[in-house]
């Protein structure tokens, strides 16, 4: 959603953020509320639709049989597609979110490429011949600001969510390997997802800099940071967005709180990770 | 343009053989042996630079530049006038294309645009636009397009000097000259301006965790960063060192960039 | 898909349904506040997202404009992970095109267009999960999120799929029963005037049976009408505090008359 503000309006909001105080009264390294739900497309082997405040995404992983790449052949692949939904406004119909969906889907490619994030040995079946493709599709129904954060919250969830089906590799008649799907449904390997990075986006307003923008936020954005933060503090991916340019002691400034605020968000995705797998599906009726 | 994705005959489960070669090449080779790299240069030592302005003479302005063997053609048109009412803007508007020639890397490219070049017009804007006076050429777009003939590393820094050269060219207005560099962290070294056979990719198996790039342009005179880009894992720490020693090394090359420009602007004065 | 059988001997259908009965509706109104209007139904395991935006002015060139009625523009789009096998959903794909056009056609029908001359009205259609009359799920949708957004109807245009199993007319398919090869037909109903707004066959038929799948499944648009009702003075009562659905007593003849002009 394009959010046109008047100079006065962009004025009055980035001497707020200078002294502190934002427009919906949170402080500057506060997100909005987030709401999580796992499981919510049964038709995938792991979903999640992540809310953060205004903005909506759903985030939907399948898994699929196919050829590995030559140069790895013991590894699974993952392959990232967004999707930012015309339900959202007008502004996306058509090809009208293709620059965007370009955008997100490069960066979370760039942010999972480090094998730390994801064993991707796990995925690899038959070496040279089969393994698992991971495709992980995300919806953007809403974009109420930061979308990117949201984007990557549900990524991570929805990965801890999957199921991937266990396979048996036998041997054929011919002396060839051949992949066999269990019938028991209740057989399946999970990812460990620990290690997987959340995005931080960090706007700078004036002199001062905020966590979480909401859409009126970001359009009075000059530069912008984003950061894709491990648990552990480590940074898999960043980039500068937006036109503006920055001083470096305050891009190292706003490192240093992304990396911060990336590790608690971490945290606290973890631990409500466990709690929403066992929660009650309401999906879209709530 | 046509997007016709049958122009060229090549067929789709086609496999770059370089891939499949076991890496008995420079790849095993540790990036640092005595001191020395790969290529018998220094940590904190740029490959040679070549720099020309006005190679096109169609286009408003123009720049090539070689920097070791990766070599970037830039040319940029405009200011032209927006055509459509919608699109007015009191503001200039720069448009970027960036563009890797189909026999640039060792694995073809495709002519049409992937996902990763569309991404990289928008960063190369990105890094631009903090340095144009856009306010100079109002309801007015600059269209800037890239091209890549030979990637051997670094190539998006490569495509960001190139661009800037090629707006000094083509006399747009500037707040100061971007000028971009990358420094690549292998664990234990960080090596600046790092060839293609140095450039960090997750394909490669034997790295240690901590591993990646920096990719920094700075406006060397308002000392301001205009882009930043970085891949792989790395801590807060080494992300600082490296930006620091991509700020130094584009310092350097800005030198580099002022006699280039100088000498073309004597010659037009002759 | 012959090893299924479809309809097993006392006339229950796979998922256990009886041949005329439908599959599970919840819906719910004012799904995004953003949009001017929004829905969201499930019908059985078929799951839709609709958005409405409009009346707005005409997007694109004054040319499409139309200066005695309002036009109507749908995008219809599939999430990748919608159905059991993964597939990337071209915006631009043939497919989708066509069912943009068959939205547009069936809403046409039901919207009271020349109330809104030289103006817009967006509807976007999401399929979030699919499992057998997609396009059904897409129409009703779309109608409750006109109705959200307060656009005038002529009636609630409803769409009910049925097809043949064994000599036998059975309503609102699923993936199962749709994929078995015989004829879907799809009907969109304007349940007041008993007019039919829309009308899609696919597959061979015989003649014989047309008329039999047609009733079945223009009374189920009836019994999903009658749902879609209900919800929506549901939505009503808890959502509007200025409405009332009791309807005011008629006043009496006396008071009705004019009075007399001396």
């Amino acid at each position: 959603m394009d959010v046109i503000l008047s100079k006065s309006e962009k004025i009055f909001l980035t001497h707020g953020i200078e002294e502190g105080i934002r427009e919906d009264g949170r402080a500057p390294d506060d997100y909005r509320t987030i709401d999580l739900e796992l499981s919510v497309v049964p038709n995938a082997n792991g979903s999640s639709r992540i809310k953060l405040g205004n903005s909506d995404v759903l985030a939907g992983v399948k898994c699929e049989i196919g050829e590995p790449d030559p140069g790895r052949p013991n590894e699974g692949k993952i392959i990232f597609n967004v999707d930012c939904s015309a339900n959202a406004g007008t502004e996306w119909e058509g090809r009208g979110g293709d620059d965007l969906e370009i955008e997100i889907s490069e960066f979370l490619s760039k942010a999972y490429s480090n094998k730390s994030c994801l064993d991707l040995q796990i995925l690899g079946l038959i070496p040279g011949e089969q393994c698992w493709h991971l495709y992980i599709d995300v919806l953007i129904l809403r974009n109420g600001g930061n979308i990117l954060d949201a984007v990557s919250l549900a990524v991570k969830s929805a990965l801890y969510d999957t199921e991937i089906p266990k396979v048996l590799i036998k041997m054929s008649e011919k002396g060839q390997s051949e992949v066999e799907l269990t019938d028991n449904p209740s057989d399946y390997i999970i990812m460990s997802t620990e290690n997987c990075p959340i995005f931080v986006s960090i706007c700078k307003l004036g002199k001062g800099h905020v966590v979480d923008a909401t859409a009126k936020e970001s359009a009075c954005t000059m530069a912008k940071i984003v950061s894709a933060v491990r648990k552990d503090g480590m940074i898999t991916a960043s980039q500068k967005k937006c036109s503006g340019s920055l001083q470096e002691s305050s891009v190292l400034e706003m490192y240093e709180h992304c990396r911060k605020v990336g590790m608690e968000l971490n945290k606290t995705l973890i631990s409500k990770l466990s709690e929403a797998k066992n929660a009650p599906i309401v999906g879209f009726l709530a | 343009m046509p997007t016709d994705t049958k122009r060229l005959p090549v067929p789709e489960t086609s496999i770059c053989p370089s891939t499949l070669i076991e890496d008995i090449s420079a790849k095993k080779l540790p990036l640092i042996s005595n001191n020395k790299r790969r290529d018998d240069r220094l940590c904190t030592q740029l490959r040679h630079v070549y720099a020309k302005l006005k190679v096109i003479s169609q286009a408003q302005g123009s720049a090539y530049i070689e920097i070791g063997n990766t070599k970037v053609i830039c040319s940029v048109y405009g200011p032209r006038e927006v055509k459509k009412r919608d699109e007015f803007s009191m503001d200039g508007q720069l448009c970027c294309d960036f563009k890797f020639a189909t026999f640039s890397c060792p694995q073809r490219r495709s002519h049409l645009s992937d996902n990763e070049e569309k991404e990289l017009s928008q960063q190369l804007l990105n890094a631009l636009s903090p340095a144009v006076c856009l306010n100079k050429f109002p309801k007015a777009r600059v269209e800037i397009f890239a091209l890549v003939l030979e990637n051997d590393g670094s190539a998006f820094s490569a495509a960001i000097n190139c661009a800037s050269l090629a707006l000094v060219d083509a006399s747009i207005e500037l707040y100061d000259i971007p000028v971009a560099a990358c420094v690549r962290y292998d664990g234990v070294n960080l090596i600046v301006d790092p060839q293609l056979n140095e450039e960090y990719s997750h394909q490669e198996s034997n790295l240690s965790e901590e591993n990646g790039q920096v990719l920094v342009a700075y406006l060397p005179v308002l000392k301001q960063i205009s882009a930043l880009n970085h891949v792989g894992c790395l801590s807060s720490k080494v992300l600082n060192q490296s930006m620091k020693l991509c700020i130094e090394a584009t310092q350097k090359m800005h030198t580099i960039f002022q006699e280039c420009i100088k000498e073309k602007v004597k010659s037009i004065m002759d | 898909m012959a090893a299924w059988e479809l309809l097993k001997d006392q006339n229950f259908r796979l998922d256990g349904r009886k041949p005329t009965e439908l599959r599970r509706i919840e819906t719910r109104l004012g799904v995004f506040p953003n949009a001017d209007g929004s829905a969201y139904l499930e019908q059985g395991n078929t799951k839709v997202l609709a958005t409405v935006y409009g009346p707005h002015e005409v997007k694109g060139g004054r040319g499409r404009s139309n200066p005695d009625k309002a036009v109507i523009n749908c995008q219809f789009s599939k999430s990748a992970f919608s159905s059991s096998e993964r597939k990337t959903h071209m915006k631009f794909g043939r497919n989708s095109s066509e069912t943009n056009q068959h939205l547009v056609q069936a809403l046409n029908a039901a919207v009271m267009s020349h109330l809104y001359a030289r103006c817009q009205i967006d509807v976007y259609v999401e399929i979030v999960q699919s499992d057998g009359s997609d396009f059904c799920a897409c129409l009703n949708a779309s109608t409750l999120a006109l109705i959200d957004a307060g656009i005038a109807l002529k009636d609630i245009v409803t769409c009910c799929s049925a097809t043949i199993v064994d000599e036998k007319s059975v309503v609102d398919v699923n993936y199962v029963e749709e994929s078995s090869g015989s004829a879907v037909l799809i009907v969109g109903l304007l349940p007041k005037d008993e007019q039919i707004a829309y009308m899609q066959m696919k597959g061979r038929l015989h003649a014989d049976h047309l008329e039999k799948l047609l009733d079945c499944a223009v009374e189920g648009c009836r019994n999903i009408n009658n749902i879609l009702k209900e919800r929506i003075g549901e939505h009503l009562k808890t959502h509007s505090s200025h409405f009332t659905l009791t309807r005011p007593a008629t006043p009496g003849r006396a008071e009705r008359s004019r009075p007399a002009i001396a």
